[in-house]
């Protein structure tokens, strides 16, 4: 415990270093301009930070990118109150009252308690992190591959089959970010594998092509698709919240946060679907469930906490298990490995210097994200009056400057703009694209633990299931595979039956 | 009618896809003598899910049970896709040998213009100021070189 404090103080040393400061700062403000803008998720965003971290120390940039990552989910709330347009996934279900409360002339209620909730959120939320992540990582230390191999292998099926939509498409993306990361030369025999004879395939295909291709480009090539007029805006006068309604919203506030945060620690669980589950079970406890969807100040404040919750609760098994359970930590995984840091149980006990600057900058940020979302968000809100099509150019740059300061090769930008070419098609046929992301990250990891596991067991693949660890987690990752679809045919036996009535 | 085709249509790419991933992991070197699992293993086991996940997404596209979602190219300009994708392929083709500075500034010029935004002094402005200010940010704060190209012999 006093250790921990300690560690926990020079965790603070090193953040409160001018230079961390500054990047701190830059990363917590970027991240509330990502999530005001519409379109430009957190995931592009941490992909579109990388270039500027290649010469800085891991710690400086690891607390920059998760500074970015829960920023965005205090910005996400401005335009799905002022705009009814969501800024991130996370906060679609925030438009829903929120919208609602600033036709009503609330909206600085609303931004104010969605900016206080993130804040307890954000403060419960890293004081769970910094009291789970090391106990729990000291418990992987017992893993061996063939546990590593089921551990991956769960967090692939319940990042995909716990969303909404097809589960076949969301497992296909799964599948096909698998396929992707075997090509290049397998590292154990030395076999090149679907190079096609490519020079510049033999590495393999890095992450961040494809995340930026699948999120920046395609987001761009998509906007200039689809050209809307400018959505109505409504205009805003204060935005601090009375009294009222922090008292109103306080329970919710709690529950949004604790929950946010629990959901966010299993792997799969991202913001959007602690915003969705939290604001069903608020619905769910109120005494007036009529009044969500018609401007329910609390219908805003548990989405809004439980989205900052879960991310940083997501935070809590990539750097005690090295299991990102989101696309936008599988970018942070990426990242990690960049600069040459194994993931993993090792990661608290050998760079303690990055857990705890990561816990310690997220205090600091939290208080800088409260200041700067409550007196200055008319000014962040003004960040919807720059043209897009001045924008939306800049990131296609950025972008490119992200993939090619990493290798220098052209053929690296050429497979950016495919893949950015390739999510406008996955997004027409409703295919999720984080998935691909994840799998493609882990992909490499799985299937070295799966040989490391049947290389100790001399070939014999009952390894998985007679160690006991492995084997839960083999049945978990089966449940969840078969979850959407026992639930779909529940769904249609239910249909019958009210057809039979 | 059409979105039960789209769905069908896809399972069957994919279906193509992944016996041409199996049939070429098959074909992988063996080295059976110096590791258990040999190269090929894990690629046709993913081979052999995507394949499996066909048949469940052409199962699902015929059971009705994806019978709300509603696959739009409505609203789709392909025209614009088109032009879009030509620029940024303009870009990548020219950031090497043009350099960045001048690639970026004519891509942002003729990028913004495309999209439709109207006063090209402000796109000239913004597109100059851009590439000036991240070719320095990147080039002299963070060390990260882009490409010089034909303006090399300024030495920046």
């Amino acid at each position: 415990m006093a250790e921990n404090l300690h560690l926990l103080m020079s965790g603070f040393a090193i953040v409160l270093q001018p230079l961390n400061f500054i990047w701190l700062t830059v990363g917590v403000v970027l991240g509330t301009m990502i999530g005001v803008l519409p379109g430009i998720g957190p995931i592009s965003g941490v992909a579109l930070l990388i270039p500027l971290t290649y010469n800085m120390n891991p710690v400086t940039a690891l607390m920059t990118m998760s500074g970015l990552y829960y920023g965005a989910m205090y910005g996400g709330s401005t335009t799905s109150i002022l705009l009814n347009v969501p800024g991130e996934n996370s906060s679609v279900v925030t438009c829903l009252d929120g919208f609602q409360l600033a036709k009503k002339g609330r909206a600085g209620s609303a931004l104010g308690i969605s900016a206080i909730g993130s804040f307890v959120a954000g403060t419960i939320g890293v004081i769970l992190l910094q009291f789970l992540a090391p106990p729990l990582g000291q418990w992987a230390l017992a893993f061996g591959p063939a546990e590593y191999f089921s551990l991956m292998l769960l967090g692939l099926m319940s990042a995909t089959t716990l969303n909404e939509g097809s589960a076949s498409k969301g497992l296909m993306a799964v599948g096909l970010g698998l396929a992707l990361g075997t090509i290049g030369i397998d590292l154990q025999t030395g076999t090149t594998r679907f190079t096609f004879g490519r020079l510049d395939l033999l590495d393999g295909i890095d992450f961040l092509v494809l995340a930026l291709g699948l999120f920046s480009i395609a987001e761009v090539l998509w906007e200039a698709t689809h050209r809307e007029g400018a959505a109505e805006r409504i205009k805003l006068n204060s935005p601090y919240p009375t009294w009222k309604d922090i008292k109103e919203s306080a329970g919710a506030i709690l529950r949004g946060s604790s929950l946010g945060f629990f959901l966010g620690v299993l792997p799969g669980v991202g913001a959007s679907t602690a915003s969705f589950v939290s604001y069903a079970v608020e619905k769910q406890i109120s005494k007036n469930p009529d009044e969500f969807g018609k401007g329910a100040l609390r219908g805003v404040a548990a989405p809004e906490s439980a989205n900052n919750g879960a991310s940083e609760g997501a935070l809590v098994s990539l750097l005690s298990l090295g299991l990102p359970g989101s696309g936008t930590t599988a970018v942070m995984l990426g990242a990690l490995m960049m600069f040459g840091i194994q993931p993993g149980p090792m990661l608290i006990p050998k760079h303690p210097e990055i857990f705890w600057g990561i816990v310690a900058s997220m205090y600091i940020g939290n208080v800088m994200l409260l200041i700067l979302n409550l007196p200055l968000v008319p000014l962040f809100a003004k960040i919807l009056d720059i043209p897009k099509q001045l924008l939306l150019p800049l990131i296609v740059v950025l972008s490119s400057i992200g993939v090619y300061a990493l290798s220098n090769s052209r053929t690296d930008l050429e497979m950016m703009l495919f893949f950015g070419l390739c999510g406008i098609l996955m997004r027409v046929y409703q295919i999720p694209t984080p998935p691909m992301i994840l799998a493609l990250v882990l992909g490499p990891m799985v299937e070295q633990s799966m040989r490391q596991a049947l290389t100790i067991s001399r070939g014999n693949w009952n390894t998985f299931v007679v160690h006991p660890i492995s084997a839960t987690l083999l049945v978990l990752a089966l449940a969840f595979l078969l979850f959407p679809f026992l639930r779909r045919v529940a769904a249609q036996s239910r249909l019958k039956g009210v057809h039979r009535a | 009618m059409r979105r039960l085709g789209a769905d069908r249509i896809l399972a069957l790419g994919m279906a193509v896809f992944s016996l041409a991933y199996i049939y070429s992991a098959w074909r992988l070197p063996r080295f059976t003598m110096s590791t258990v699992v040999d190269a090929d293993v894990f690629p046709i086991a993913v081979g052999l899910f995507l394949l499996v996940l066909s048949a469940a997404l052409w199962v699902e596209a015929g059971s009705g049970l994806l019978g709300k979602v509603i696959y739009s190219w409505a609203g789709f300009d392909f025209k614009a896709l088109l032009i879009h994708t030509v620029l940024v392929t303009g870009f990548i083709l020219a950031l090497e040998p043009l350099g960045f500075l001048i690639t970026t500034f004519i891509y942002l010029t003729l990028a913004a213009h495309f999209m439709g935004y109207p006063r090209f002094k402000v796109i000239l402005t913004v597109a100059a100021l851009f590439s000036v200010g991240t070719y320095l940010l990147f080039n002299v704060v963070l060390n990260v070189p882009l490409p010089a190209g034909i303006l090399g012999f300024l030495g920046l």
